[in-house]
């Protein structure tokens, strides 16, 4: 069935005019509907060639990509464009519009009446962080780096696209504001459900916000996996070079459970299959013993036995993205 | 001092004779400029966006750059004679060049990110074009209106030469009658008008500027 997934790849290729080698090689691809997929690989590899295929900047040489089922040839490039969000690599704000007109730009270009998209401004810019009545009027020159990408991320989805092509959103900004930036397309993602094609060239921020990672080079897809997957089971050398899964493991086997665990009373709720943990234990037990139970989640439990949080691979997960692997 | 009240009062004895010719002086100049943005601003336009012909329009706009203005009043007198009708085509000419570079320069540095965005989000090339390049692009386009007003204001002055009318009348009448105070009656209001233009347009560039960092 077609129909579960928003973009499928078939046989997808892209040579440009005058180049010796395809930018893409056949590339055969489905993207489930409401998944967060990140395209990861170094710089060159055909990653943003491969997004810009999607809403057709960049026409494939051979094959087709159909969106939600649809054959996109069929569709009128500005058409299917304003179906979709597309946030590019070095944001792109327009510098001589306020916050507000550039966010209302593809609603107008739908033609919505003046309240309508007033109230949809107010609503996504309070969605990014950034309260509409100080915001609005200002232009992307008066606003911090961080603050122009949530305009981005606020200006492509203002349609309520299903679809957002994100090419390195955060590429330019600061660790701290790329950290925060990352949490908030999560929470939005989590809350809006959209299909997010996300690429990137940091490993990390990968591994962090995909459900699935396409890791890329040269032209090729090495890997379309879950995170874990490609660390326990990194297709090749390739992959296997890149994400350093031993890096990995032995970075967790210096972080102890009590510092990553999640305290929310309301998820604590356990019977008894459930594994449990000391809470100084490293994360490395914790990440064998969730392997070797294949429970959803272990609980940790402090010196006096009592269960004070619960780690699950949504936990191992934000830490494989706060450790430094080189 | 004595030839600045021997102007005042030729004014105010030749009331209708300088207003008549202010008037000429300022329809002369506005609408050479008009037409002159009318039909240089679209060829800039399409300079930038054809890269075939924009080598053809460029060097011929370099071309007229370089006659000076008076040479150009003196080369359409054997063409279209004297008068206003005259004088208006010689200052069209004139306005021209600066508008029609700025044009193009503008749209040409127009980032092409921008404009990948813009695509990105669907808008078509007429969209594109009204909401983001020409609005981008304004602020160096009415920089060249400005240096075409003043352009034109100073060499309407020469339009008396092919009987066009407007102040320069006075001044070539002056300099003929050795009346340093007529002369003063036409060139002191140029230079006036010259320089409010000047004024007015930077107001003008720095409102459609009011985007960048203040
Ligand atoms: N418009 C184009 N014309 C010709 N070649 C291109 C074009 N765009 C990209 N390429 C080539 O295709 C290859 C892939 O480029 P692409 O932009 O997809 O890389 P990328 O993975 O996005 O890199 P980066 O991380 O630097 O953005 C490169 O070798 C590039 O030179
Ligand atoms: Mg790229």
């Amino acid at each position: 069935m077609t129909d579960s997934y928003a973009i499928v790849f078939e046989k997808i290729s892209k040579t440009f005019k005058h180049a010796k080698e395809p930018s893409v090689y056949e590339t055969n691809l489905k993207i489930e509907k409401g998944s967060f997929v990140t395209i990861l690989g170094a710089s060159g590899c055909g990653k943003t060639t491969l997004l810009k295929m999607v809403n057709r900047l960049y026409e494939p040489s051979t094959g087709r990509i159909l969106v939600n089922g649809e054959d996109t040839a069929n569709a009128s490039p500005t058409l299917l464009r304003r179906k979709m969000g597309y946030v590019i690599q070095q944001v792109g704000l327009f510098q001589h519009m306020t916050v507000e007109q550039n966010v209302a730009t593809v609603p107008e270009v739908l033609g919505w009446d003046r309240q309508k998209i007033d109230q949809r401004v107010d609503a996504l810019l309070r969605l990014v962080n950034l309260p509409p009545k100080e915001f609005r009027k200002r232009y992307p020159g008066q606003l911090s780096g961080g603050q122009q990408q949530r305009v981005g991320i606020a200006r492509a989805m203002a349609a309520d696209p299903s679809i957002l092509l994100m090419d390195e959103p955060f590429g330019a900004i600061d660790a701290i504001n790329r950290a925060a930036l990352q949490d908030e397309i999560l929470r939005i993602q989590k809350k809006l459900h959209k299909t997010i094609l996300f690429v990137t060239h940091d490993i990390m921020e990968a591994l962090k916000l995909g459900d699935q990672v396409i890791i890329m080079n040269q032209g090729k897809i090495q890997q379309f996996d879950a995170p874990l997957a490609i660390l326990q089971h990194p297709a090749n050398s390739f992959v296997r070079d890149l994400v350093h899964p031993e890096d990995l493991l032995q970075q967790m086997a210096f972080i102890k459970s009590r510092d990553v665990m999640n305290t929310d009373a309301a998820v604590l709720g356990a019977d008894d299959q459930t594994p449990t943990a000391g809470e100084e234990e490293s994360l490395k037990d914790v990440l064998l013993l969730l392997l070797k139970t294949q429970a959803e989640y272990v609980l940790i439990k402090n010196t006096e036995g009592a269960v004070v949080g619960r780690i699950s691979f949504q936990e191992l997960k934000k830490v494989g993205l706060n450790a430094e692997l080189h | 001092m004595n030839l600045l009240f021997g102007a005042i009062s030729y004014i105010q004895n030749n009331r209708q004779v300088f207003e008549q010719a202010l008037i000429t002086h300022l329809e002369l100049s506005g609408l050479a400029l008009l037409i002159g943005f009318c039909v240089s601003a679209p060829l800039g336009v399409i300079a930038a966006k054809h890269a075939r012909i924009s080598t053809m329009i460029m060097s011929a706009v370099n071309g007229f750059r370089v006659i000076p203005s008076l040479a150009i009043l003196v080369l359409v007198m054997p063409v279209l004679g004297t008068g206003f009708m005259p004088s208006l085509v010689a200052l069209t000419i004139l306005a021209c060049p600066p508008v029609l570079i700025n044009t193009f320069l503008g749209i040409k540095r127009v980032d092409g990110e921008v404009i990948e965005s813009a695509e990105g989000m669907g808008m078509d090339r007429r969209w594109i074009l009204w909401k983001i390049e020409l609005p981008l692009a304004s602020p160096l386009m009415i920089s060249g209106v400005r240096t075409a007003a003043v352009e034109v204001i100073s060499s309407a002055t020469l339009a008396a030469f092919i009987g066009g009318g407007g102040l320069g009348t006075f001044i070539i009448n002056g300099l003929g009658l050795y009346n340093f105070a007529l002369l003063l009656v036409g060139a002191l209001p140029v230079a006036i008008l010259a320089i409010c233009s000047e004024l007015l347009f930077s107001l003008v560039e720095r409102w459609v500027k009011r985007y960048r960092k203040t």
